[in-house]
């Protein structure tokens, strides 16, 4: 999978194939979904707001202006999305992630659950724009200048949230012992 | 790099969702038919109601028609109810711009 391909199967959707919607949604709901997930907290909201992402991807492909990857012009979209909902999310999050984090992910067991449930209430804890340039960065592998197109903030920024953001998540590890 | 970034990776990383997920694919699709089908409804019900709004402003001049050219004027009648009827029909599989070529190559041959 190369960005060449990426950016065929955008040219082909602007021109309305739906196999190459499919082919981006296969390739790329990893990577919205996680990030998306990061953000809000709750998983259910997540993937709901990340198959949002995808149909304004179908319905905005002309937008895509190829001056970034495609990965990250969706990210771009998804983290618009998630700003333009904030509001009406933050209010539900406390009773939703506390059933959330009753709950067991299937791949859980590559860490230990002490870590997962301190690593996600500090990244909760974080504010918004730290927990997206901290995600982005960290889980989604973007490099720093990539998630600031993304997040439409300056490069400096970017950099200050990922360190003071991973700062923190390591501080929560390190209290776990 | 500290001993406990592998713990945070690891942690970060634990609860992302599967590479490949045919349910999200799906749920995707879902979505897209079911905007695409308010899209079209919605298209059928405007242009429903302007050909009724022009068929409803015209109608002293087409009764004049009736009164005046009788059977002939009956016929194009039945004709513009047929297309009426037909063309948002046309407008749910096709373009608006399909539609025209298609009765321009069905009406001039």
């Amino acid at each position: 999978m190369t960005d060449d391909d990426d950016v065929a199967l955008v040219t082909a959707i602007r021109n309305g194939s739906e196999l190459a919607f499919n082919r981006l949604v296969d390739r790329h709901q990893q990577a919205v979904r996680t990030f998306l997930r990061k953000l809000l907290g709750n998983d259910a909201d997540a993937d709901d707001m990340a198959q949002e992402t995808f149909l304004t991807a179908w319905t905005h492909a002309r937008s895509f202006r190829g001056d970034a990857s495609v990965r990250g012009w969706l990210c771009g979209i998804a983290w618009r999305k998630a700003k333009g909902a904030q509001r009406s999310w933050a209010q539900q999050r406390s009773r939703d992630t506390k059933y959330q984090w009753g709950q067991s992910p299937d791949n859980a067991a590559a860490a230990p659950m002490e870590d997962r449930l301190a690593v996600r209430r500090a990244l909760q804890a974080l504010p918004l724009d730290q927990r997206a340039a901290v995600t982005l960065c960290l889980v989604c592998g973007f490099s720093h200048s990539e998630a600031a197109g993304i997040l439409g903030a300056p490069l400096g920024t970017v950099k200050s949230h990922v360190l003071r953001g991973r700062e923190r998540l390591l501080k929560e590890i390190a209290g776990n012992g | 790099m500290t001993d406990l970034d592998p713990r945070l990776t690891a942690a970060l990383n634990a609860d992302n969702p599967p590479a490949r997920d045919a349910l999200f694919r799906v749920k995707v699709l879902e979505r897209f038919e079911q905007a695409r089908f308010r899209r079209q409804v919605a298209r059928t019900i405007a242009v429903s109601i302007v050909l009724g709004l022009v068929a409803g402003l015209n109608a002293p001049l087409i009764e004049g028609w009736f009164v005046a050219a009788g059977e002939h004027v009956r016929i194009t009648a039945f004709a513009a109810a047929a297309i009426m009827c037909v063309v948002p029909a046309l407008l749910i599989k096709s373009s608006p711009g399909t539609v025209v070529r298609g009765l321009g190559r069905w009406l001039y041959p």
